[in-house]
């Protein structure tokens, strides 16, 4: 199984305060990746590195091509609705996205209209927080690329759209690509997880697979996350 | 990777809405003011030509700076950043979607001035007889061609100097402030906002009359030759800053998250 992401070295400071220091993070294709950490661990920093939305020094490579036009090409992230004006109606931005990215689908993401229950007529300031969360998962799971990045996907909302949104993805994510999701609340995504990702201090604490984690610790993903924090598990 | 035409036509979008609505208060704006100079019983042929052009500079300014508002942001805005295009061709796009919405409000203008002209056409016509009869023989069709031709390139580099300009001062500040602490960062900001556009004015200024100083040193004083120069001039001018702002664009500038 090949890689799909490579970080090396990567640093990231800004306002004179570090935000991450010397990650190194490989991530291999195929999988769906679960990146915890706290508010402000810097979870949302390392994605917007990835995608070049933010600028630090170090080596990051999607499919081994390191320069920023082409990462972007290969990754698609759900921060791709910020810049939009909330009188913006949802079908104009569907036509953007078809205008813009040539890996756009459109039939899967009318599948994902239609299962995520979605009104594209609305505009984006008529929209709940969970309907606009629905938005930003169907638009980034309509592209075709190799690594999706979705950044706190669940934050705010209530438990119908959470599980629908979950469902979604196990039923959209091609196999072959690489899902991170970002959050803070485990409980719900961690039995859809392959890999664990802990951002700690500044750093990747932890990368390791989350069944390596129950067979190791004999505890579950979340209890696991949480006695990190608390400094119950120590981890080289 | 994004066609550029696609890219353009995304920058475009919004921009074009928005240059609508300002075109929309343009024209009610005009028709208010033509109708109340009847209703007051001041109304000549010459009213609706006086309202088009006294309202198209406000429609303009208007236009330009919110032209330079949706220019600025799409530097710093995720959905554009994010669009798989290398830095040189989104400066482009960005470049190539502001200017021709700016055409577009000045084409708009141009044809309500010459509905105003058609209505005024006969006093216009009597005043012009006499200035066109005194520079009659001195400028054959060619020669106001060239020159126009000329002038209108003028206008061009003008405009893409103080728009490079702009998003230099703009681009440099958001640089700074970020290797900033956070704390009063609005008021050093606002200070950096002024100093670096006093910065760039003089140093616009400062190369501009160097260029032209030498190059009038090699050229003759021809008219032409002079617009030229100024041309020459205003194009090393953007081209610096130009370059300047794609190396922040590519090390520093981030999205606003």
């Amino acid at each position: 199984m090949s890689d799909v992401l490579t970080i090396e070295n990567l640093n990231y400071k800004r306002n004179l305060k570090v935000i991450l220091h010397d990650v190194n993070l490989t991530l291999a294709q195929g999988k769906i990746v679960g990146l915890l950490g706290e508010n402000g661990a810097g979870k949302t920093t390392l994605m917007r590195l990835i995608t070049g939305s933010a600028k630090g020094s170090g080596h990051i490579a999607v499919r081994d091509l390191e320069k920023t036009v082409d990462r972007k090409r290969h990754v698609s992230f759900s921060e791709q609705l910020k810049g939009f004006a909330d009188g913006t109606r949802i079908d104009r931005v569907v036509d953007y996205y078809r205008l813009v990215y040539p890996d756009f689908d459109g039939q899967r993401f009318e599948e994902l209209v239609t299962f995520l229950q979605i009104d594209t007529s609305l505009k984006l300031s008529a929209l709940s927080k969970g309907m606009k969360e629905k938005v930003v998962i169907a638009l980034t799971l309509s592209r075709q690329v190799d690594l999706y990045l979705l950044d706190e996907p669940f934050s705010g909302i209530d438990s119908m759209s959470r599980k629908r949104i979950i469902s979604s993805i196990i039923k959209w994510k091609p196999d072959d690509a690489t899902m991170v999701i970002s959050d803070h609340y485990v409980t719900e995504i961690a039995p859809i997880l392959d890999d664990v990702v802990i951002v700690k201090d500044q750093t990747v604490a932890i990368h390791q697979a989350a069944d390596d984690i129950r067979d190791e610790y004999g505890i579950g993903i979340e209890a696991f996350y949480e006695s990190l924090y608390e400094g119950g598990v120590k981890h080289d | 990777m994004t066609n550029l035409w696609s890219a353009i036509k995304a920058m475009s979008g919004s921009r074009f809405r928005q240059m609508n609505q300002i075109l929309l208060i343009d024209l009610i704006a005009i028709a208010v003011t033509t109708l109340w100079t009847a209703v007051t019983g001041h109304f000549a042929d010459v009213t609706i030509l006086s309202s088009v052009s006294g309202w198209a500079f406000v429609t303009t300014a208007v236009s330009f700076v919110m032209l330079a508002v949706a220019s600025e942001r799409a530097f710093t805005s995720d959905s554009l950043r994010l669009i798989p295009l290398s830095d040189g061709k989104f400066y482009f796009a960005n470049l190539v979607a502001s200017f021709g919405q700016l055409l577009y409000v000045w084409v708009a203008q141009a044809i309500l001035g010459a509905i105003g002209l058609l209505f005024a056409w006969g006093t216009i016509t009597r005043e012009l007889r006499g200035i066109w009869s005194w520079n009659a023989g001195l400028q054959t069709p060619g020669d106001l061609f060239q020159t126009g031709a000329t002038l209108l390139i003028l206008a061009f580099m003008i405009w893409l100097v103080i728009w490079s300009t702009i998003s230099l001062a703009h681009l440099v500040t958001n640089v700074i402030t970020r290797f900033l602490p956070r704390f009063r960062q609005q008021v050093v900001s606002f200070v950096l906002y002024v100093a670096i556009i006093w910065v760039t004015i003089r140093l616009v200024s400062f190369v501009g009359g160097l260029v032209q100083k030498f190059s009038s040193l090699l050229i003759g004083q021809q008219d032409l030759g002079q617009l030229w120069i100024a041309i020459l001039s205003l194009a090393i001018i953007s081209a610096l800053e130009i370059a300047a702002n794609l190396f922040m664009l590519k090390k520093w500038v981030e999205t606003v998250h």
